[in-house]
């Protein structure tokens, strides 16, 4: 296996060389006569009006940070993507995502997001091979990106700890059936590397340090750590006008010797009454043999159970254009299985407005609070609570 | 991921050599339309949603789509300002909304078109108004769509008194020249007359000397234009659909059929011009 040495907290960077080799595939994936490439992009700015968290921890977990209220305000140039497509033949084409992060002197990331090629296959099947996006849940391939959500931010454990997008590379299948503009029924499956084994320990899937090894979206590498792909899916009555109701899988060892095992299972509800835009969505990760869990939650067999839900409704207009409000709200937690004293805790509330200037500029705004607790057997909490206030501009281009 | 990608290499097509028409269509015609079952062999039908501008993902998608095809052809306002913009060295058809491509793209990529509005019903309503002369305000390119309205006019006895605009600093004294002597005028087309700085200017020098307004589309009424035309659009995706892919009678001209007649009635009862209607 293959992990990144990178902060697990972020996502992987896939370096200069990879994005340049995928770039120059996609380019001789054109054909000769009509290598024509569409590019299109966004850029999120963000300004941090004012963030206040608390930190208390045992001295061994925090390190070098001290317990204490960290204030942060600023401004950043949080991300900046590139969407690149262009059309192999009337039925397939390639796909790539290359956004940078970290943006300052220089870019401290360059992420490939998805790179694949797509087509049209027998049986009304449509297939995707390369990066993939995986159809898992409704956040990860339909809110992801900022300008395809009102809200600012996205769930904290979505993005945080379980990652988002969760992209890796194989392939996948899907098959709608009924009309395009009616009800019908979406289904997915798809075989991926997988998840893999944080940075420096092959026994752990997470790891309770700060920043740390708490995200699973590192652990998604360039190749796979064992001999066995991952599988998964993704079924859903879907209605274009009306929403969308369905469950997903994920499955796959995730250890060198391919016996640790890591189900993720998922359920959403996306709905659209009246105005409204209403998305509940469940995860539930369940993982064994994960020893870097050990000092947090006693065993290492663990589950997670969480929630979220985000709400959005256009307000009044101003200038002519719609005020949107919105609100979002999470609750997760991780024990061991069998239950015990140690829990892992993330509850997360918020809200705000949302405003598009004109169809290509988006303002926003929000205020959210967030307490993170993080167990140790005999050790006090790692217990992490405050609130951010932040401004965004969001530009499509 | 090497491995992967050298695959995709060799799944990848030789050469580019297929025959593909893409018809780019507004989301809401396309909702309208009765189903016409299996599209054409070689046809491709994209609609264009209204939050689709926003999104890049699947803007590019569209855009790569539009650009591998041998032919476009557009049918709507929205979809027509997009292909018009995104779309360079394609040939491009606009069946309805030809007024919202530059004049000098229509004569340098050689692009073909229908306007909004039908010069006849146009004419026609400025004869029954009572009048006499009525100026037409043009950029360079849009000289067939001139010849078609000065014919229908001709035929109704309104003489018809052409500006042609070169640049966006023509527009003052063209507009003033033109409302001065005429009795009312009309915009033939191109973004820079019915959009932004152009299209104000044309509308306040048109409420200041109290004459009236016509211009291609509706939108522009709200605004204190005098008279626009929301085209039959299901008729103009019934034509697209025939001509896809056939490129003989591809020209710029007139909408074929006339459409809906859309008055500014603050304007129609402030200045006393056909009451609540035209006859």
């Amino acid at each position: 296996m293959r992990n990144s040495n990178e902060n697990p907290l972020r996502p992987k960077p896939v370096g200069f060389r990879h994005a340049l080799a995928a770039a120059a595939v996609l380019a001789a994936c054109a054909p000769a006569a009509t290598a024509k490439i569409a590019f299109t992009g966004y850029a999120d700015m963000l300004a941090t009006v004012d963030s206040s968290f608390r930190v208390r921890g045992p001295k061994s977990v925090l390190g070098t940070l001290p317990e204490k209220t960290i204030i942060s305000r600023g401004f950043s140039l949080s991300r900046a993507g590139l969407f690149a497509a262009t059309e192999l033949d009337g039925n397939s084409r390639f796909l790539m995502d290359l956004t940078f992060s970290g943006i300052g002197k220089s870019v401290a990331t360059t992420d490939l997001q998805y790179a694949y090629w797509e087509g049209a296959l027998p049986w009304d099947l449509t297939g995707e091979l390369g990066k993939i996006t995986l159809p898992f849940g409704f956040y990860n391939r339909n809110r992801y990106y900022s300008f395809r959500r009102a809200e600012l931010g996205a769930p904290f454990f979505q993005a945080g700890i379980l990652g988002l997008p969760i992209a890796d590379l194989g392939g996948a299948l899907y098959r709608r059936f009924g009309p395009a503009d009616g009800p019908g029924i979406e289904a997915a499956v798809y075989a991926v590397n997988g998840y893999g084994n944080v940075s420096g320990s092959s026994t752990s899937l997470r790891l309770p340090t700060v920043p740390g090894g708490l995200s699973l979206s590192s652990n998604l590498g360039s190749g796979n750590n064992n001999k066995d792909a991952s599988f998964g899916g993704r079924l859903a009555l879907a209605d274009p006008n009306r929403g969308e109701a369905g469950v997903s899988y994920y499955r796959g060892a995730w250890d060198p010797d391919g016996r640790r095992m890591l189900q993720i299972a998922g359920a959403h509800l996306h709905l659209t009454p009246e105005k409204f835009d209403i998305l509940v969505e469940y995860v539930h990760i369940h993982a064994r043999g994960d020893e870097g869990m050990v000092a947090a939650l006693g065993d290492s067999s663990w589950q997670t159970h969480g929630a979220f839900a985000t709400v959005s409704r256009p307000l009044f207009p101003v200038l002519g254009r719609p005020l949107t409000g919105y609100a979002i709200g999470e609750v997760v937690a991780s024990r061991r299985n069998g239950g015990g004293d140690g829990k892992e805790v993330l509850r997360g509330f918020g809200g705000g407005a949302s405003y598009a200037v004109h169809e290509k500029l988006t303002l926003k705004a929000d205020a959210t609070w967030l307490y993170y607790q993080m167990p140790f057997m005999s050790q006090k909490a790692l217990i992490l609570d405050g609130y951010l206030a932040r401004l965004a501009m969001v530009v499509t281009f | 991921m090497k491995p992967i990608l050298a695959a995709l290499l060799l799944i990848s097509p030789a050469s580019g050599a297929w025959a593909a028409v893409t018809l780019i269509v507004d989301q809401e015609i396309l909702a309208g339309a009765p189903s016409g079952g299996e599209p054409s062999p070689g046809v491709t039908v994209l609609p264009l949603e209204t939050a689709f501008a926003a999104d890049p993902i699947s803007r590019g998608r569209v855009i790569a789509k539009m650009r591998a095809s041998e032919q476009i052809i557009a049918v709507g306002f929205a979809s027509s300002k997009f292909a018009s913009e995104e779309v360079e060295s394609v040939p491009l058809h606009f069946e309805g909304g030809l007024t919202h491509a530059r004049g000098a793209d229509l004569k340098a990529r050689g692009w073909t078109g229908s306007a909004p509005y039908n010069a006849s019903q146009i004419m026609g309503t400025a004869r029954s108004l009572g009048f006499k002369r009525v100026a037409a305000v043009y950029t360079t390119g849009y000289e067939e769509l001139l010849t078609r309205v000065r014919r229908a006019a001709r035929a109704r006895g309104i003489a018809v008194d052409p500006f042609e605009i070169g640049l966006r600093r023509d527009i003052p004294a063209a507009a003033r020249a033109a409302l001065g002597k005429n009795d009312a005028l009309m915009v033939l087309g191109d973004p820079l007359l019915t959009g932004g700085a152009g299209a104000s200017f044309l509308i306040e020098t048109s409420l200041a000397v109290r004459k009236p307004l016509f211009v291609p589309g509706p939108a522009l009424v709200a605004h204190g234009a005098f008279l626009g035309t929301a085209p039959d659009w299901q008729a103009a995706l019934k034509r697209a659909r025939a001509l896809a892919g056939r490129r003989t009678d591809l020209e710029i001209r007139d909408a074929p059929s006339p459409g809906r007649l859309v008055f500014n009635r603050i304007l129609q009862r402030k200045w006393k011009l056909g009451g609540d209607g035209p006859p």
